[in-house]
This record gives C-alpha cells, sequence and structure tokens, in this order.
C-alpha cells in the first residue's frame, strides 16, 4: 500500500475534491478505513501533512467511515463561512466557522469510532506503549492527558491514540488507532518548547476548545498501526501547576469504576463489558497521577515504563 | 422474618487485600463498587439458592447478631443498603423460601 506522502499531491487533491479517478480518498486508520472528501484546500493540506505517514488503501476497500468537510449547502454561510462535517449523507453536527474544517474531520471520525463501532471496548484515553505494555491515560479534557501524552510521543513511548482506547474482546489487548495528536491552548507552546523538533499544521482559533492545533503521529507509530498491546498500566493524570510529578497506587475495583466513567459503550457490551474491563485492571498496575512539570512526569513514566513502580 | 437472596447472574469481582469490589447487576445492567464486608454479605447469601435470614447470615459471617443489637443493626442497615441498589432481594415472610430465589 502506498503511503500518502508518496503519493502525488494532485492525485491526492483529486481524489478528495472527487474530481479525479478515484471517488475520495481512502485511508487506512488502526483497524477502520475512512473515505474523506473535501473541496475545501486548507482541509486538503492538513491531510496531506498530518496522514502523510498513513496508507492509502486502494480503490476497491472496504470503507468503515464516508465523511466529508464541505461548506453547507444553500445560503447558510454566505456571509460569514462555514464548516459541515457530513457521514454517509447526514450532517450530524451543527456548523463551525469556516477555518475549523480540520479541527471538525478529527473530532467527527472521533464520533464515528466510538459512537459507531461497538466491535471494541471504546474509552476515552490516551494510549501509548512500551516493551509491549500499554499505558492508559484515561481522562477528561483539561486534566493534562493529551500534553502527557505528546510528551511522551516524543520520549520514546509508542503511540497508539491521543483520544481513543480500543479494546480488543476476548484477548483484551489494545488496538493502535494512530491519528494527528490535538493540542489545545497553552499545550501548544508547551509542547514546542518540549520538542522543538515537532511541526504543527494550522492553529485553529476560537474553537469550542480554544486555540487548537494537531501534529503528525511519528511514522513508526503509524507503521506499526497493526501491533496491539497488552494492558500494562492505567494512570488517571491531572496536572496541578506546581506540583511534583507523583503516583498514587488505586485499587483495582476503583479502576474499574472510573473506567466505566471514560468508556463509550460499557453498556452495549453488557457482561462481557464487565468480565473485559476486570481482566484489563486485573493485568495493569493502576495508579493516580499529579504532574506540574513535563520533564519530571517523563523521567518518572521512564521509570514506571522500566518496570520501577511495582 | 425476611430471606434475601442474590439475584440470578449476579456477577462480582474483589481484588485481594481491596476495601471495595465492583458489582454488576444483569438485567439493570448497573455496575455497583461496593465495601469488601457488603461482598461478604452477598457471597454468604449467593451460597444458599433458597435465601437466608439476617440471623442465618450473621451466624455464617462469625457476628453473633442476637447478643449484639449495634450489630445487628449494622448488618441490616447493610442489607438494608444491598437491597435499595438491587444487589439482593428481600423475599416477604409468606413466601416460601426459594420460591423466587435467584429469579
Amino acid at each position: 500500500m502506498p503511503l500518502l506522502g508518496e503519493t502525488p499531491a494532485h492525485e491526492v487533491r483529486a481524489a478528495l475534491t472527487n474530481k479525479g479517478p478515484v471517488k475520495g480518498l481512502r485511508l487506512r486508520m488502526g483497524p477502520y478505513v475512512a473515505r474523506l472528501r473535501t473541496p475545501l484546500p486548507e482541509v486538503a493540506d492538513s491531510v496531506l501533512a498530518l496522514y502523510r505517514h498513513h496508507e492509502v488503501a486502494g480503490a476497491t476497500a472496504f470503507v468503515d467511515f464516508d465523511v466529508a468537510v464541505r461548506r453547507p449547502r444553500g445560503a447558510r454561510g454566505l456571509w460569514r463561512p462555514q464548516v459541515v462535517f457530513e457521514f454517509e449523507g447526514d450532517e450530524p453536527f451543527n456548523p463551525l466557522p469556516g477555518d475549523q474544517g480540520f479541527p471538525l474531520l478529527e473530532w467527527g471520525l472521533n464520533w464515528c469510532v466510538y459512537g459507531l463501532c461497538h466491535q471494541h471496548l471504546t474509552l476515552h484515553s490516551a494510549v501509548l506503549e512500551r516493551h509491549g505494555r500499554a499505558l492508559l491515560l484515561p481522562a477528561p479534557s483539561g486534566s493534562g492527558k493529551s500534553t502527557l501524552c505528546a510528551a511522551l510521543v516524543f520520549s520514546g513511548w509508542r503511540l497508539l491514540s491521543d483520544e481513543l482506547a480500543l479494546i480488543q474482546p476476548r484477548a483484551g489487548e489494545l488496538l493502535p488507532l494512530p491519528r494527528p495528536v490535538s493540542l489545545k491552548n497553552a499545550s501548544i507552546d508547551v509542547i514546542s518548547r518540549f520538542a522543538p523538533q515537532v511541526s504543527f499544521g494550522s492553529r485553529v482559533e476560537e474553537t469550542a476548545k480554544g486555540v487548537v492545533a494537531h501534529f503528525a503521529p511519528p511514522a513508526e507509530a503509524v507503521r506499526a498501526g497493526t501491533q496491539r498491546a497488552a494492558p500494562g498500566w492505567v494512570v488517571f493524570p491531572r496536572y496541578v501547576a506546581g506540583a511534583p510529578a507523583r503516583l498514587e497506587r488505586l485499587e483495582r475495583s476503583r479502576t474499574f469504576m472510573q473506567l466505566i466513567e471514560n468508556a463509550f459503550n460499557y453498556d452495549v457490551f453488557g457482561r462481557e463489558g464487565f468480565e473485559l474491563l476486570g481482566d484489563l485492571v486485573d493485568r495493569s498496575k493502576c495508579f493516580t497521577f499529579e504532574y506540574g512539570d513535563l520533564a519530571q512526569a517523563v523521567a518518572l513514566f521512564d521509570r514506571l515504563g522500566r518496570g520501577e513502580h511495582g | 422474618m425476611p430471606v434475601y437472596v442474590v439475584p440470578r447472574d449476579l456477577i462480582r469481582r474483589h481484588w485481594a487485600g481491596e476495601e471495595t469490589a465492583v458489582v454488576r447487576l444483569p438485567v439493570a445492567g448497573t455496575t455497583h463498587l461496593i465495601a469488601a464486608e457488603a461482598l461478604a454479605v452477598v457471597d454468604v447469601v449467593a451460597d444458599h439458592a433458597g435465601g437466608l435470614p439476617l440471623r442465618e447470615i450473621a451466624h455464617k459471617l462469625g457476628l453473633v447478631a442476637e447478643a449484639d443489637e449495634a450489630v445487628a443493626g449494622a448488618l441490616q442497615r447493610m442489607i438494608d443498603g444491598l437491597v435499595h441498589s438491587g444487589l439482593l432481594r428481600q423475599l416477604d415472610d409468606d413466601a416460601a423460601p426459594g420460591r423466587d430465589a435467584c429469579a
């Protein structure tokens, strides 16, 4: 399969705009294939830059999500440009301001995974891997999860996902879903200082989440897009300004309940969901984690990855 | 004297040494965090398909409830909480033991 970054840009743009021989751009994202379409050049630019390491699936590949980002139809948005996300002909969300096309595409793709795909138990969690063991960082927005995840990506941990943990039924392993990593507000500058080699796409101002910018997942993380990881650690992070990095053991039963709070489809799985989460925490070391300094946090996770925390 | 039974297919998980456990109710599909002591009550009752009265539960837990009103009261409150959350079912005096058990 060719990588997007090796495919001539004019062919990609033609596919995205439905003007070429191939209608839509079929991109492989972990276990899924998404067909993307957009007539918006700025969204196409972001796709080209931020999915450059991803495989382009063949024209006959089965498509899990058929999505588009485009201007609204009709007179809507004539005075103030807007963008809409389209999923198989439906528009599940309200339009957003015109410069938010790429973030909208990413949010829409997240929605496709957590809202529609129930072959995996899905948690709101970043997932990284070291030595074959998965580190889950489940947390709500504003907890510092994405910042920590991004810092770990630049510190030797393999990215499986910055947003969604996919747990495979029966085996209980974590499936990779490497996609562009989203950062918000102050985190963008924090990571720019932490990892000067990072290359962000466009900064989008005034989204519902503030300023948003994405960086491409590392090529090796995308290449390893089929390598699952066994559960290793579940850590609930919380950024506290000025706090020293501190891990504290969390009872597995309490970890279990907090994972349910971060699960999108636990109820769908019924009894199997209970067993699956039970096995996940059984195989994991479970902690809460407070940090105020990213370098300290990364050093502590380095020790954790080497097995130095019980 | 009421008899208590555990709903059929109630599943539970307790990790050694932990103060709490998780329990899932089959029909409602709800998951509960309960104290290890409450789990001990559920475990004792679950071992008796026909159900157990308070006195028997206390006996099997090694508590002398009849001799100590405080112990009996605490156990009754714990059982009431389990009944309230659906993790135990209370059968009335006139219900034949086992008639509705594990339903």
